[in-house]
């Protein structure tokens, strides 16, 4: 299955034909979600109305931990078995895992001044999601400052990989540490312990939060796919070579491999 | 209307990263779609390009 999308061509029909859906699933469930969210769940009975951050805060921390997931798996199968579509996947995931990241803190701080009265602890749980957004910074670096793309995806993986170190940390955290984050109410054994009001809503915010970010990546590979194509193109094309006594001559050009 | 807008009294924390959150959103739809149109109007232009320079030589004319 894997080695069957490892085709570029493969995987650019692949993602012409689920990116439609992608994009008409993500807005109907947000057009059905936001208004439970916003208006027909009910209040918190101790944070009032302060908890209709969660139908935010909730699905981007999760996104910025399943995109960083993600990135890491890519990296690992770009490293053992060479797929030539995992780099790119990875890239593509970055930029939006980034985003994710940075809406949960901002969201989180939305949330922790009314809550708590702090915008901002050194606690465990939002250190280590201000970490992880640093990384992802590093990993982007990574991609756009190095300029020979075998060495930058060398490097990028093994970034991914050290990285990755974070993803249990920012999700035990709140269990090895003491913490004014809340534990873990969703992904727990013994199930949620949110009330079924607020997780239905909670949980279409979350399909479709990762129904955008499948369509992002999608896009974003299929772009890379489209542009190393042209690259390998401009590359092949024959070029005209004006010589010193008034006649051109064309040369095919060398170097990259088709 | 207005009990909705001001959200209990907290409408200063919850609106501004609901505001954020789609705008961001919106800015990556609409970067990866923008990319993405582009880049396949500009392959397909070049898909119809003729091949050019099929002569070994030729003079250039002044």
């Amino acid at each position: 299955m894997l080695d069957f999308f490892a085709n570029p061509a493969r995987f650019e029909a692949l993602s012409r034909t689920l990116s439609p859906w992608l994009l008409a699933s993500w807005a109907i469930l947000f057009v059905i979600a936001l208004p439970i969210a916003l208006v027909f769940s009910p209040a918190d009975y101790q944070q009032g109305d302060t908890v209709r951050l969660m139908y935010i805060h909730v699905p981007a921390a999760w996104m910025a931990t399943i995109a960083y997931t993600f990135i890491a798996v890519m990296s690992v199968m770009a490293f053992i078995w060479r797929h030539p579509i995992a780099d790119a996947l990875a890239r593509a995931a970055a930029p939006v895992g980034l985003a994710m990241t940075g809406l949960a803190l901002v969201s989180g701080a939305f949330w922790g001044k009314p809550t708590w009265g702090a915008w901002w602890v050194w606690d465990a749980r939002l250190t280590s999601v201000l970490v992880l957004f640093f990384i992802y910074l590093a990993y982007l670096a990574i991609w756009d400052t190095i300029s020979d793309p075998a060495r930058a995806a060398k490097f990028a993986r093994v970034t991914a990989l050290l990285g990755f170190v974070n993803i249990p940390i920012i999700k035990f955290s709140v269990d090895w540490w003491n913490s004014l984050h809340q534990p873990a109410s969703l992904v727990r054994a013994g199930g949620p312990t949110i009330d079924g009001s607020m997780l239905t809503p909670l949980l279409m915010m979350i399909a479709g939060y990762t129904l955008f970010f499948a369509w992002a990546v999608c896009a974003g590979a299929e772009a890379q796919i489209i542009e190393a194509r042209a690259r390998r193109r401009s590359a092949r094309a024959p070029r005209r070579i004006l010589k010193v006594d008034g006649t051109a001559r064309t040369e095919q050009a060398e170097g990259e491999d088709g | 209307m207005a009990d909705f807008l001001q959200m209990g009294g907290y409408a200063i924390y919850i609106w501004p990263p609901y505001v954020l959150s789609f705008a961001v959103l919106g800015f990556i739809f609409q970067r990866r779609w923008a990319r993405l149109r582009q880049l396949r109007a500009l392959e397909s232009a070049a898909e119809k390009q003729p091949p050019e320079g099929d002569n070994d030589s030729v003079k250039v004319s002044s």
